[in-house]
């Protein structure tokens, strides 16, 4: 489980608050879709969830441990994939993966296997020798998403996952969320894609300028708006409402 | 920063660098006349002729990096292709650029030797104006030698599957030519006591001057050379003709030779991967892996960084190999050193001997410098891992040491075994180069984690732009110029023994050691404290 608790950030210098105070409960075995406009707060929240930020008040809790005074514990049950995949590029796909795992705590054997099967899932069996910088970025993605799978989190958190992805590397990673989430864990992820979101999530969050607007299913959200359609256009009437 | 402290800023980078000159210049001038009893030309002569040689050998060196990482390594290469420009003038602004680089080397280099010439030599009207058309042309003709040649080399290159391979090849090729010239450089300046040396001496002049295009005048180079006026006019137009189609040449294999030449390597060659046990480290080893793995893959961090380590290594083991093996008395002179070393040698001068070298190889290595910085576009995710942050970041600190040490171990304990010095000796001078390493490499990395670089879009940004780099330089000149300085005069001065002196100097490296320990811990936690706000 995610709690938010009074979260919220103001950079340093900035007037106004990037994510304005929250309170917020995620509850597990669900995929929910994080939407928003560009700036509207979406990568900060997430990255104070994933301990990449210090909330500027409040707290997360991540299974009961603060990400503040316990980040290695909270930490631990996280899986987070972040905008951008470029990171550790002189290392092989092999060699990162195996980073993870030590970083994760994974037993040698577990972590073999677990790379083995990632590989086989993510068509990346015979890529794992090459240098991170010599792959595409789609490949790039995926590596990130394995290293992150490779301790079976608990908590999957993912920035802006589908941007530059070709069909099949999306459709893989859509496919690995439902699979994750089969398991009794949670999928939180950020998106531009509104038909993804509305096709994926059980749940729906929806950011304007540093607020919730909304957190709940999206037939709930539907039944508010019965003369919109799609979720594209509730979006948009949502947040005119809200600005 | 405002224009004011930028000016008062690189004021006091000269004056901190005529410091460390001058610290240089005033033992020699003191001393010359002991050491014109020793040499039969003029000092002043002397030096501008070794000047001349190292500032060539330098301006070739320079001349190809620069060529190279600014003409191939930049990464924005393929997004101006797309654009409408001139490529004749992109060309000639990159050229400008690596002219504007090596001439800052070579006036740097040439100031202390200048600064004999005018104290010892007849100065003359001539003689300066020859110093000056030298140092501004001599790069220029190095640069055009350098297009043609590393222009035709990366128009080839680019060519090639295995770019990584190749680009590995050609930077061992800059050891080659480096490591060439400066043992050429040592057989000539050995033999200057030998019957034939005058004549070797002119020869590797006249190569000089040719190149330089200028023409010494007899009553200035002390009737040692003579030349012709035209003959060196003729020369002279020859070399800004040949200069102008270098430029033509570079311009058409150059953008052949660079564009694509950025990607990451290659992907055709990669195997599935056999189910074998994977390597258990624990998380500052992966850092430690993780920062040599930057490093030497990456030619921008390589060059600013452990090169300076590796072609000082290369070039000392050649010279030692030249010696060992091919002069006929290596034996003899090995054995009087040995019973010199005996008579005379104690731990203390040991210590002091490693010392005044540890503390000036601080110099040759940046990498540290920008250790922080570096890890920019990483630091989310680092923030992201449940690790202890500082703890495993002590990895990467732990590469530079290490390459620091292995540099000073070469130059200091492979001697030592091949004289066969005592054990305690050695152990001893292994200690102080501990202390030495823990001290200075602490220097650079906590100033990159108290001024990181977090904005760069390049690697040639944060290598070069970073505040952390020139603050290492300068704590670096005041590091060589307190410790070496210090013992002089505290020697020379107020006559103190030279153990005192040496366990003085272990004292201060014991105490700034642990000092920069609290620092870096305060430090690093702060920097990455300050990243997730």
């Amino acid at each position: 489980m995610i709690e938010l608790k009074n979260i919220s950030k103001k950079y340093s210098g900035a007037a106004n608050y990037a994510v304005a105070p929250t309170d917020l409960i995620i509850k597990p075995g669900k995929i929910i879709g994080f939407i928003g406009h560009n700036g509207a707060g979406k990568s900060t929240t997430l990255k104070m969830m994933t301990g990449v930020l210090t909330p500027t008040t409040g707290d997360v809790e991540i299974n009961g441990y603060s990400i503040i005074n316990e980040d290695r514990k909270a930490k631990s049950d996280l899986g987070y994939v972040p905008d951008n995949p470029d990171v550790f590029l002189k290392l092989t796909g092999l060699e990162y993966l195996n980073f993870m795992g030590t970083a994760y705590g994974v037993e040698r054997e577990v972590l073999n296997n677990r790379i083995d099967e990632l590989a086989n899932k993510y068509l990346m069996s015979d890529k794992l020798n090459d240098l991170i910088d010599s792959y595409s970025h789609g490949m790039r993605q995926k590596i990130v998403v394995m290293g992150a799978l490779v301790h079976e989190p608990k908590i999957l958190i993912l920035d802006e996952p589908l941007t530059g992805l070709d069909p099949q590397a999306s459709r893989l990673l859509k496919d690995s969320m439902i699979d994750h989430v089969a398991k009794g864990h949670t999928v939180l992820f950020s998106t531009h894609v509104l038909e993804v979101a509305e096709k994926l999530c059980d749940e729906i969050l929806i950011i304007n300028r540093g607020k919730i607007i909304y957190q709940g299913t999206l037939s709930d959200l539907k039944a508010q708006y019965q003369e919109s359609e799609s979720l594209e256009d509730i979006f948009f009437a949502i947040t005119n409402e809200n600005d | 920063m405002s224009k004011l402290k930028r000016g008062l800023l690189s004021l006091l980078i000269v004056v901190i660098i005529l410091g460390v000159f001058a610290s240089i210049l005033v033992p020699v001038l003191l001393h010359a006349d002991e050491l014109q009893e020793l040499i039969p030309w003029n000092i002043g002569i002397l030096a501008m002729m070794i000047c001349f040689y190292l500032t060539f050998i330098l301006a070739i060196i320079s001349a190809i990096g620069f060529t190279f990482s600014s003409g191939y390594l930049d990464k924005n290469l393929d997004n101006y292709s797309v654009l409408p420009i001139n490529k004749r003038e992109f060309v000639i602004a990159k050229l400008a650029l690596v002219y504007y680089n090596v001439i800052s080397l070579v006036i740097l280099i040439s100031v202390p030797f200048i600064i004999i010439y005018l104290v010892f030599a007849k100065i003359s009207l001539i003689g300066i104006l020859a110093i000056i058309i030298y140092t501004f042309t001599m790069p220029l003709v190095v640069i055009y030698f350098v297009t043609i040649i590393l222009g035709t080399l990366m128009y080839f290159v680019n060519k090639v599957k295995n770019k990584a391979l190749a680009k590995n090849v050609l930077f061992s090729l800059f050891f080659i030519v480096a490591f060439g010239l400066y043992l050429a450089f040592v057989i000539t300046m050995s033999s200057l006591g030998e019957d034939n040396s005058l004549a070797q001496v002119t020869f590797i002049v006249e190569i000089i001057q040719k190149v330089g295009v200028f023409f010494f005048y007899s009553d200035w180079a002390s009737n040692l050379l003579i030349y012709e006026d035209i003959k060196n006019l003729l020369l002279m137009m020859v070399v800004f003709i040949g200069g102008s189609i270098s430029i033509l040449y570079f311009e058409k294999v150059y953008f052949k030779g660079s564009l694509g030449f950025n990607e990451g390597g290659i992907r055709s060659k990669s195997t599935l991967r056999k189910n074998s046990k994977l390597p258990h480290y624990s998380m500052t080893k992966w850092f430690f892996i993780k920062e040599a793995k930057d490093i030497f893959k990456t030619g921008t961090y390589f060059f600013n960084s452990v090169m300076g380590n590796i072609l000082i290594v290369v070039i000392y083991l050649g010279m030692m190999g030249y010696y060992y093996f091919f002069q006929s008395d290596t034996a003899s002179v090995s054995q009087e050193i040995t019973t010199m070393i005996n008579n005379y040698l104690d731990i203390e001068i040991i210590i002091i001997i490693t010392i005044v070298i540890g503390t000036f190889f601080t110099l040759f290595n940046n990498g540290a410098a920008t250790i922080f910085s570096r890890e920019a576009k990483s630091l989310d995710f680092i923030n992201s891992l449940p690790l202890k942050q500082s703890r495993a970041f002590f990895g990467k600190v732990v590469f530079h040491g290490l390459v620091e040490f292995l540099t000073l171990f070469i130059f200091m304990i492979i001697p030592m075994l091949v004289l066969k010095i005592s054990v305690v000796y050695i152990i001893a001078s292994i200690l102080v180069m501990f202390l030495i390493i823990l001290a200075t490499i602490l220097l650079p990395v906590c100033l990159d984690l108290r001024f990181p670089n977090l904005d760069w879009e390049s690697e040639t940004a944060v290598v070069k732009r970073s505040k952390s780099i020139w603050m290492t330089m300068i704590a670096h000149l005041i590091l060589i110029s307190l410790v070496l300085g210090g013992c002089a005069a505290l020697y020379f001065v107020l006559d103190i023994d030279y153990k005192i002196i040496s366990y003085l100097v272990v004292g201060y490296y014991v105490i700034m050691s642990i000092v920069m320990i609290i620092i870096y811990r305060k430090l690093i936690d702060a920097a990455f404290k300050k990243v997730r706000n």
